[in-house]
């Protein structure tokens, strides 16, 4: 049989199968495009092109109003009487005529010059051919003549072409003339519909009015059609340099957020989001436009300046979006993109209104808003310039405070983060400091290595007895808030795993061991004490402590109005340090010298030295400590005896100590028996790696006596709790010296696998417990999405606090690494519920409590959150170079060494609806250098002092409208409040030069602001807009001293007392040269007479006070870290001698000693010691004494000199220091002729040179010339 | 030409009265003092520009209860023992600048008694302008503002809004002067050494409360401004005694000011009705506890 399609299948079936698969096929295309086509983001770019035409339309009719459409139809009018006017003109019928028929001639002539032109550019191409060739001269000739014909001709042709072209042009001016009316009118027609035709030309683009248009823009919608270039379309950011790591493996990102972010990156004039985020509340974009508040994904990114635009840092065509929100971004679905409720209730709500479901094949979903700028800290690994930062602002104020709170508690001495992988930078960097003396050796010398740079952050222990008692030490270890409130340690015993009885039993023993432990290994200390005979003041102590800055960092009860908490709150010192004489003797070397007993202490010494007081003798170190020793009477709390006995169950520490040798497995049981009958430990001391050296002692191979094995026991158990709980991560404690850290490391937690996460019976506990009043979590959380299903919550925070929770709860059950951290922060030890009873005591959760609040837990979750170690390639870290990463650099140590809580940084800013007209303009007086003013402009260039801003308010019942003002400036007037509310007035010294509209307003003006009319200054009692950064001592010093009669004699002159507080950092990098504030920061002198305290000496490395010295000009903008000094060079001085004896050529002597001559005059001698003549002191409590000038050579740079001799006011608006040579008077003339400019600038060369001119000149004592002297100038 | 006119003839009227003054005023009081005193009571009472301004501003503004101007004259009393208060300064002391500011002792002005316990150098003002009161320009002639011995003269002053204050020395070493107004920019330089043409300034703001006056060299010299954008203030003279006339008919609330008074207020609140036509007398108490020596 021959074969057939029919010998293997049955045709019939096949094509049954056939048909059917065939529409199998079709359906499922269909299907496909279907549920392609169906897909949210088109019906999304429809409402966006909605509301674009809508928007468009509105601002059409926006402009067109009323008075335009009638203005429109005057001209329509206007114009078409002008033209009937012409068509009726005779002259105008001819002169269009003529210009016609002359335009026609133009034309024809034009056309034929062309075509010649084009014969003959032809020849002469054929003549550059022939030259190629090498034709034959004839040839040559023949081609060259034959270009001379055409050339000839196109020559005669473009002659006619100009004749007609100027008759032309004469018609056309002559009709011109004629026509200008009806031309300047259409002219204005076009200017007044320029805006509204761009307007309708875009409105036009999107909703044509054009049927054939609108036809093709709907066609073009059509499924399969519309993947030709529809204006519905995919919107993609294609991203090869920024990778993705998708399973295992590194590919370029897709972004395709844009798709439904359509506006994302819309800006206007100006930088400002054409379509600001809001809750419009409704679902129409009429409602939107109307608010102007658009909901997403319609709005645009807010901070244009930071981020999207192509001017800011962050460009969307370089970053796109998911390498800072995360999430899917091929994802062009809701759900598929991995958005991630902010909370359940959000959750909610998107299911109803998205079809949200959790992307569980995406595992790393978006960061919902609450952790936003988590991802920040990917490129920006130092971190500060996200909470700092002079150009933008805090841009991510969430992740600099988990990053400030991390440091401030000390997180990283258990849970290390390092920030880099094999000397690469991978994500901020948080380690202790190497401590030994080998690990030094090891990172100075690997350059792969890099050394963590923290110190611990609790106080050495090394030499605890001297300090206190072991009593002391076990009460306070137990819980350290019971204390001290404020305390940053954090809580290890009686937590939810130590409620048992075992814990019962064995939590005093370790307290006991840990106590006695510390105080057994404690190392001598040689303590200080005062000058034999010495008896402290305690008044005097408590007035110096106010005043010698210990508020800067400490608070105490009996100083109300200042808080700082660098340090610990010193209230209770007296029941802390171990009483009598030792104690205070500790104190008082402590005082004096901190680093004797804790060499990394942050304390400063404060250089508070012995002095003899007109035969009294003051040590103020010893005044304070008595003051600090001083039992409080009234301190009821003081629960705690230094001598108090503590009983203990000797069994229950047998028990304990076999517990820790099992745990410790080293010996078998049978071997533990035999230690504990002989106690001897049964191997050699060679052998022991762990606590258990504690069993040995120094007198071995002696018979332990019961109280020595008691000791042992107990020493044992202290250091074993001691390992346990990591206490060396933030004390230094002897015997402890190379441990490592024991908690996890955090520098990639942020990606931690959730399998690893072990949230045991988390949800069991957090039903029946899991609040501060042992309430349950889950009822509390129930209970938040009630009340927002109702919304009755009473207040946004309430709103906020409560949802928080219910979101890091939900992300709990669902075993989230967020719900997983903040129930750790919270409750440490409440994963070992219902767990401990299976596990062994010694095997239990150690995490201490801290004393966060949720808001703080929130802040570190966000920044541990962002701890990814998976850094972009380098193009993308932030790498500041310069004045940038010195900035940071200062930044970061500004905090470490708390420098602003003595000096103020940054002034304190000021809005306030102002009336422009009672602004006083500064006018420069007959007395001020015109030279210092223009000095002044370049040091200070004055900024804009309107915001742009205006603001409504009620003026003599009336209400007006005020633009908003703000300026730089200190309070130096607060309102009276016996005034009536309308007379309130604050008054401030400007610091800046401000310029407001045409007025000029110079530093130390007066800026006055009623109560009313101040902007954003709610709840500052100053009136500040933006309080001041740091400063916060020296301003509560200058308040302090304001009614003391200290220096000056006026009560209450606020700027006297600002002058006893430490200065203002204002612009301090001007004003000192960088290599003397390096030298000054490390080894600091007295400078100032005034202040009531002097610059303490910082136990800061030499790096260190660099990275500060350059800290201040970078802020500033000058030059660092070396400045030239031109006026000491010889061809200056060389010049200035020319001049002095060309212009004065009766002076004596060379520029130089006139210069020095002119210093030392009466006037500085007022006030400063100065060429080896002391200030003649009257009354050494009241007299304002200014700092000793041998000092200014190397301190100040020259223009900052110059201009504050000029004018100190300009600079400093509460100086005593006047303008000393006033441009107005003539005193001293046979100096420099009298001339006060040319005087100043010789007192300030004479400063610059002041070391070689006490050298060469010596004591110089001016005497006036006889004509000039005592003579009463002209009555 | 009439302004002038009056202000000659009321001048005289004032020089009069300061005469008939000097001889009660019994010790301490040297030339200066007096000359200090009397410019400043030059300028104190001068009157309103021209009483005919008077008919236009009461139709705008309110009007006081009745019309017409009347005068307030009145003494402030220190009622008790007075202190006694030490030099300042003792003649011949080592101080700075001592062959000038210690040449003879240096009374402490914070309390100046003069004859019946009249205290001098007391501010008696209206805190702002009284409603319907007519504008009044400052006067645009100077008020002498010296300094002698290390001494301000005169220790107290009222001045206008605008009004040119020449400060001028008379000592042969140079002082700054530093006024400490809240309102306004600081006046803060050196006057030079026996400089009798001085440095005119004047304030651009009027303030609530007198204002201080210090020199930076030698913080024990003091003096207190008071300016003003109206003319009803007075400063006390030797005997306590003060006049301001030409006052819009009315109850006011003039405050009392003192140096000598913790926080500066003798009487927040003195209320005086003034009388169209009629001279109002008033007599201030200054209780000797109100004085702190601090």
């Amino acid at each position: 049989m021959p074969a057939s399609d029919g010998f293997f299948r049955d045709l019939k079936k096949v094509h049954v199968v056939f048909a059917w698969s065939a529409l199998a096929l079709f359906g499922a295309t269909i299907w496909m495009m279907a549920v392609d086509h169906i897909e949210e983001w088109h019906g999304v770019q429809k409402t966006q092109y909605r509301l674009e035409a809508e928007r468009l339309r509105l601002s059409t009719e926006a402009i067109a109003t009323r008075e335009f459409r009638d203005e429109e139809g005057q001209l329509l009018e206007q114009i078409k009487s002008a033209d009937e006017e012409l068509k009726n003109q005779i002259a105008a019928q001819e002169a269009t005529a003529k210009a016609n028929e002359l335009a026609r001639q133009v034309d024809l002539s034009s056309r034929a010059a062309r075509a010649v032109r084009a014969e003959r550019d032809k020849e002469r191409a054929d003549y550059d051919l022939a030259v190629r060739d090498e034709l034959s001269p004839d040839e040559l000739d023949k081609e060259l003549q034959e270009f001379n014909v055409k050339q000839a001709e196109v020559d005669s042709l473009e002659l006619d072409l100009q004749v007609k072209e100027a008759a032309y042009g004469v018609a056309k001016s002559a009709l011109e003339v004629i026509t200008r009316q009806r031309d300047e009118l259409k002219a204005r027609q076009t200017k007044l519909l320029a805006d509204i035709e761009l307007l309708r030309k875009a409105e036009l683009k999107i909703e044509p009015t054009n049927p054939l248009s609108r036809a093709k823009r709907r066609i073009m919608e059509w499924p399969i059609i519309d993947g030709f270039n529809s204006h519905l379309k995919i919107h993609q950011d294609w991203l090869p340099d920024l990778p993705i790591t998708l399973g295992m493996t590194e590919t370029a990102r897709f972004d395709r957020c844009r798709t439904c972010h359509l506006s994302i990156d819309r800006i206007e004039a100006g930088n400002r989001p054409t379509f600001p985020h809001g809750d419009p509340g409704s679902s129409d974009v009429l409602d939107w436009i109307r608010q102007n508040k658009y909901p997403h994904p319609h709005s645009t990114h807010p901070r244009p300046d930071v981020y999207l635009t192509a001017a800011s840092p962050h460009p969307v065509a370089t970053f796109g979006c998911t390498i800072c929100h995360e999430g899917q971004g091929s994802g062009t679905e809701f759900s598929t993109a991995a958005h991630l409720p902010d909370d359940p209730h959000q959750a909610h709500e998107w299911e109803q209104h998205h079809d949200f479901a959790t992307n569980h094949f995406w595992e790393y979903p978006m960061l919902p808003k609450r952790f936003q700028g988590a991802a920040c800290i990917k490129c920006h690994h130092s971190v500060v310039e996200l909470g700092v930062n002079p150009q933008f602002g805090a841009t991510a104020p969430k992740v600099h405070e988990g990053f400030e709170l991390i440091k401030q508690y000390g997180c990283f001495g258990c849970h290390e983060i390092n920030g880099y992988e094999a000397g690469v930078s991978i994500g901020p960097d948080i380690r202790l400091e190497p401590t030994t003396e080998a690990d030094k050796e090891k990172f100075a010398t690997d350059p792969a290595l890099v050394a963590g740079k923290m110190r611990q952050v609790g106080p050495s222990l090394r030499h605890i007895a001297s300090k206190t008692t072991s009593e002391w030490i076990a009460y306070w270890t137990e819980e350290p808030k019971r204390f001290r409130p404020t305390t940053r340690m954090p809580q290890f015993f009686h937590l939810t795993n130590q409620q048992d009885d075992d814990a019962k039993k064995f939590m005093p023993l370790q307290l006991l061991g840990t106590a006695q432990y510390l105080a057994d290994r404690s190392e001598p200390l040689e303590l200080d004490e005062p000058a034999a005979g010495y008896e402290p003041n305690i008044e005097n102590g408590r007035d110096l402590f106010s005043k010698k800055g210990c508020l800067a960092c400490h608070s105490h009860k009996e100083f109300p109005g200042i808080d700082a908490d660098f340090g610990p709150d010193l209230s209770r010192t007296y029941a802390k340090i171990k009483p009598g004489p030792e104690g205070f003797r500790w104190l008082y070397t402590w005082l004096r010298n901190p680093q004797s007993h804790h060499p990394r202490t942050k304390m400063p010494i404060l250089f508070l030295d012995a002095v003899d007081d007109a035969g009294t003798p003051i040590d103020p170190a010893a005044d304070i400590a008595a003051f600090l020793l001083e039992p409080d009477a009234s301190d009821q709390s003081l629960d705690f005896s230094h001598d108090q006995q503590t009983d203990y169950d000797p069994v229950a520490l047998d028990e304990l100590v076999r517990l820790f040798l099992t745990n410790a497995k080293v010996l078998s049981k049978a071997q533990i028996n035999t230690f504990f009958d002989s106690r001897g430990y049964p191997l050699p001391i060679e052998q022991i790696k762990g606590d258990e050296i504690e069993f040995f002692s120094r007198d071995d191979g002696q018979e332990v006596s019961d109280a020595e094995w008691e000791r042992r026991k107990l020493n044992y158990v202290g250091r074993r709790t001691i390992s346990q709980y990591g206490c060396f991560g933030c004390h230094d404690i002897p015997g402890f010296e190379t441990a490592r850290p024991i908690g996890t490391a955090l520098q990639d937690w942020g990606r931690k696998d959730t399998s690893k996460l072990a949230p045991e019976h988390i949800e069991e506990f957090l039903a029946h417990h899991g609040e501060p009043d042992g309430s349950s979590t889950k009822a509390r959380v129930v209970d938040a999405l009630r009340r927002a299903d109702d919304g009755t919550f009473k207040s946004n925070e309430d709103e906020e606090r409560e949802l928080a929770a219910a979101f890091f709860y939900e992300s709990l059950l669902h075993h989230g690494r967020p719900g997983f951290f903040w129930q750790k922060l919270r409750q440490p030890r409440s994963y070992d519920y219902e767990k401990i009873e299976t596990k062994p005591y010694t095997d239990r959760l150690r995490m201490p409590k801290f004393p966060f609040d949720e808001g703080q837990i929130e802040a570190i979750a966000t920044f541990v959150l962002g701890l990814v170690a998976e850094p972009p390639p380098e193009q993308y870290l932030y790498q500041p170079t310069g004045p940038a990463r010195d900035r940071i650099e200062g930044e970061r140590l500004l905090t470490k060494f708390n420098c602003g809580g003595c000096h103020l940084i940054d002034m304190p800013k000021i809005r306030y609806a102002a009336n422009p007209d009672d602004l006083l303009a500064s006018e420069l007086s007959a007395g001020d250098h015109p030279e210092g003013y223009e000095l002044l402009l370049k040091l200070k260039p004055p900024r804009q002092g309107e915001t742009g801003e205006t603001v409504e308010l009620e003026i003599d019942g009336e209400r007006v409208t005020r633009p908003i003002i703000s300026f730089e400036g200190l309070i130096s007037n607060r309102p009276d409040p016996q005034d009536l509310p309308e007379d309130q007035e604050f008054a401030y010294d400007l610091w800046e030069t401000l310029q407001v509209g045409e007025k000029q307003l110079l530093t130390g003006s007066k800026m006055l602001a009623s109560a009313a009319s101040l902007v954003d200054a709610a709840g500052n009692r100053d009136g500040y807009a933006r309080p001041a950064r740091g400063g916060e001592f020296a301003e509560w010093l200058a308040e302090h001293m304001m009614d003391s009669t200290t220096i000056g004699t006026t009560r209450g002159d606020r700027s006297l007392a600002r002058q006893m507080a430490p200065p203002p950092l204002y612009l301090e990098g001007l004003k000192v040269q960088t290599p003397w504030l390096y030298r000054f920061l490390l080894e600091p002198g007295q400078i100032r007479h005034t202040t009531l305290l002097r610059m303490p000496q910082f136990n800061m490395s030499s790096e260190e006070a660099m990275a500060l010295a350059n800290y201040f000009p970078a802020v500033d903008g000058v030059e660092y870290p070396y400045q030239q000094i031109p006026q000491r060079e010889p061809q200056y001085l060389s010049l200035k001698n020319r001049e002095l004896h060309q212009e004065f050529p009766q002076a004596e002597g060379d520029y130089l000693a006139n210069c020095w001559k002119t210093l030392n005059v009466p006037l500085c001698i007022k006030c400063h010691s100065l060429g080896g003549r002391q200030v003649k002191v009257s009354d050494p409590k009241k007299d304002i004494r200014g700092p000793n000038l041998d000092l200014a050579a190397d301190r100040l740079r020259p223009e900052w000199a110059l201009l504050w001799l000029y004018k100190p006011a300009w600079i400093t608006p509460y100086t005593s220091m006047p303008a000393n040579l006033p441009r107005d008077q003539k005193q001293f003339e046979d100096l420099f002729g009298g001339d006060a400019g040319l005087q100043t600038k010789a007192i300030r060369d004479a400063l610059l040179n002041y070391n070689s001119l006490m050298e060469r000149e010596g004591k110089f004592i001016y005497e006036p010339k006889v004509e000039t002297a005592q003579a009463v100038k002209s009555e | 030409m009439k302004v002038i006119r009056k202000y000659c003839r009321l001048e005289a009227v004032l020089v009069v009265i300061s005469a008939a003054v000097i001889p009660l005023v019994t010790t301490g009081c040297g030339d200066v003092e007096n000359s200090g005193a009397s410019r400043q009571t030059t300028v104190t009472i001068k009157p309103s520009e021209s009483a005919d301004d008077s008919q236009d501003n009461g139709v705008n503004g309110d009007v006081p209860t009745a019309t017409g101007f009347g005068t307030l004259q009145g003494r402030v009393v220190f009622q008790g023992t007075p202190p006694t208060l030490p030099p300042l300064i003792k003649g011949g002391a080592p101080i700075k600048d001592a062959e000038v500011c210690a040449a003879v002792d240096l009374p402490d002005e914070r309390l100046v008694l003069g004859p019946m316990n009249g205290v001098q150098n007391v501010f008696v003002y209206l805190p702002k302008a009284p409603r319907g009161a007519p504008k009044s320009e400052a006067p645009q002639d100077s008020v002498l503002f010296d300094q002698k011995g290390c001494r301000f003269f005169p220790h107290a002053l009222f001045v206008r809004v605008g009004q040119p204050i020449q400060v001028v020395s008379g000592d042969p070493i140079a002082h700054n002067t530093h006024t400490k107004q809240k309102r306004s920019t600081e006046f803060n330089r050196v006057i030079e050494a026996s400089d009798r043409n001085g440095v005119l300034f004047n304030y651009a703001k009027e303030e609530s409360a007198p204002v201080p006056v210090i020199c930076d060299f030698h913080t024990w010299m003091r003096a207190w401004h008071l300016p003003l954008d109206h003319p009803f203030a007075a400063v006390t003279q030797a005997d306590g005694s003060f006049v301001i006339s030409d006052i819009p008919a009315g109850t006011h609330k003039f405050r009392v000011w003192h140096e000598g008074v913790s926080g500066g207020v003798l009487q927040r609140n003195l209320e005086v009705v003034i009388k169209p036509g009629e001279v109002t007398p008033v007599e201030v108490p200054y209780p000797a506890a109100k004085f702190s020596a601090n």
